[in-house]
């Protein structure tokens, strides 16, 4: 296993920011545009039917709207974090193999892995920033509800990029991430809270949403944007995320030294 | 610069090298010629830190690879065997931000990525993105990347693989020319005029293990004739070889029957020449040739370079 350097970490880090810079358009969709698409399209139509029906009271007092819009926040923050962790990673290993160049210098596997990091954190703020204002905008949280949600959907897109950065590590077939996104990043989006409270699924599929990252960062996002209790305190929330991002970390590390310097 | 002793290198089952002993001194071109899967590129891997060794020792630059890789590299020049640039950034993109990794600033890099692209006659092309040049160029501009720390020592995994015979030439040229100003190559090949022309030193490998070592032309003096006629036979190499060895084998000191022509070794080429005229084999056609590092390999190793 190599060593993590912050020296190495922040070189790296800026290589992949510069090249971002070049090419950012490209993901600009994706990561500004389709997220404030899907507020609009399902908070606020789904919204609209949903509240006819008496929904508030059922999510402690507020609007619909706003529920889905700040679980939509963290799911986002879930899909920037793995997508960007997962393909562009098979592919500097094994196809470009522009990692295996990058390691020729002093930097280690580890400076990879805290370079790459720092960007998805500095990703994740611009996205969760552009996020806040827009929920703003639609009013669906006051200043202090966007401020507070920035720093949790920054944490869940972490919890979420660095499993999926160990995975994209180890495995030397592309299919496996498509697994993991169409057996696993999908089912979250789906059942970690985003769009209906989890007390609403069975109770057996219950735990398995508590044991998802996502699910603890929705909580945290609501939290932070409407005040909303969360289900464990907000400690245990963190404590989870930080326990993923860092295992995630752990096991990326022991991977990529093992691909880049067999 | 490079000592190992006893160096070995696993990967579960398989030993890919086999506990080789060898030193490389400051200003020498030094080859390790082999045919594929002979344990070249493993080697080249341990010493640019690139790969932990198994067991034995390692010593690179004074200092030991598998703890102290960060200093190790940031002495080394590595050209690897595959072109990994960064395809979308252009040539001098390339050079720039593979620089920074060293810790150069940037009017620094300025002068060197200036200097080293005109060394490999890449000026022009400094704005170019990568993926629009041909692979001799793409191969100048590997070159130039691992040139940008001004290394004591530049480890090239086959430099001319895959490249035709005008860009190898050109490789070859900027590659002696960095020789001349004292630059320790390190080299590994399966081509063995590269080996030749570079090389002031050579290991040969095979299976993992190192099978000669020496300079090029010693190794050839050492365990090759001076010469080798190659026959060719009208209706293909006579099947019955024993009895073709056993004719063969007066007429001069070593025979190899290949699958699609015989070597004959000789340190006396024309009386040899005239022992073949009298015998009245059936041939296509005779060939008189110096011996190369490819008669010392299939002497050695029992098969060609390139099987």
């Amino acid at each position: 296993m190599s060593t993590m350097t912050v020296s190495g970490s922040l070189r790296f880090a800026r290589y992949q920011l510069e090249l971002w810079r070049r090419t950012w358009y490209g993901s600009a969709f994706s990561t500004f545009v389709a997220p404030i698409l899907y507020l609009a399209g399902i908070g606020l139509g789904i919204g609209q039917l949903v509240e006819g029906g008496g929904a508030a009271a059922e999510l402690g007092g507020i609007s619909y709207a706003a529920f889905a819009g700040t679980g939509v926040l963290a799911a986002s923050s879930m899909q920037t974090g793995a997508g960007e962790l997962s393909w562009p990673v098979m592919g500097a290993i094994s196809f470009t193999r522009t990692w295996v160049a990058s390691t020729s210098t002093p930097l280690t596997p580890a400076d990879i892995v805290g370079g790459k990091m720092i960007v998805l954190a500095v990703h994740l703020t611009i996205s969760g920033i552009v996020f806040a204002v827009s929920l703003l905008a639609l009013d669906l949280v006051d200043l202090a509800g966007a401020l507070g949600v920035i720093a949790p959907s920054v944490l869940v897109g972490l919890a979420c990029g660095a499993p999926m950065f160990a995975l994209a590590s180890w495995a030397r077939e592309v299919s496996r991430i498509g697994y993991v996104f169409r057996f696993v990043v999908v089912p979250l989006f789906v059942l970690s809270g985003t769009f209906f409270p989890i007390s609403e699924l069975p109770s057996a599929v219950q735990p398995l949403a508590a044991v998802s990252p996502l699910w603890h960062g929705i909580e945290l996002v609501r939290a932070g944007g409407l005040g909303l209790p969360t289900a464990y305190p907000p400690l245990v929330h963190v404590a989870v995320l930080v326990a993923c991002t860092l295992g995630g970390v752990l096991v990326t590390i022991r991977a990529l030294t093992q691909r880049l310097h067999p | 610069m490079v000592r190992a002793t006893g160096l070995t290198k696993r990967f579960d089952d398989y030993v890919a090298v086999d506990g080789i002993d060898f030193e490389i001194r400051g200003g020498q071109a030094f080859g390790f010629l082999g045919p594929n899967g002979a344990g070249k590129t493993s080697t080249m891997r341990m010493i640019a830190a690139m790969s932990p060794v198994t067991s034995g020792s390692l010593e690179v630059l004074g200092m030991d690879p598998t703890t102290d890789g960060s200093r190790v590299r940031a002495r080394l020049g590595i050209v690897p065997q595959e072109d990994n640039l960064d395809n979308e950034l252009s040539v001098s993109d390339n050079l720039l931000f593979y620089g920074r990794f060293f810790g150069l600033d940037t009017r620094t890099l300025a002068t060197r990525i200036e200097d080293l692209l005109r060394f490999v006659e890449l000026w022009d092309r400094r704005d170019a993105r990568v993926q629009t040049l041909s692979g001799g160029m793409k191969r100048r501009v590997v070159i130039a990347r691992a040139l940008i720390n001004e290394p004591e020592i530049v480890l090239l995994d086959e430099p001319t693989t895959g490249l035709d015979p005008q860009a190898r030439q050109l490789v070859w040229d900027r590659l002696y020319r960095l020789k001349q100003r004292g630059v320790s190559l390190v080299l590994t090949t399966h081509y063995m005029d590269e080996a030749e022309q570079l090389c002031d030193e050579l290991v040969v490998m095979d299976r993992g293990r190192i099978v000669a070592q020496g300079p090029p032309r010693q190794l050839i003096e050492t365990y090759v004739t001076s010469d080798v006629i190659e026959l060719r036979f009208r209706d293909g190499v006579p099947a019955d070889t024993d009895a073709l060895q056993a004719q063969l084998a007066a007429m001069a000191q070593d025979v190899e029957v290949l699958a699609d022509r015989v070597l004959l070794y000789t340190d006396e080429p024309s009386r040899t020449a005239d022992a073949i005229d009298a015998s009245g084999l059936a041939l296509a056609g005779t060939l008189t040739r110096r011996s190369t590092l490819e008669d010392v390999f299939l002497h050695l190793a029992g098969r060609s370079l390139n099987e």
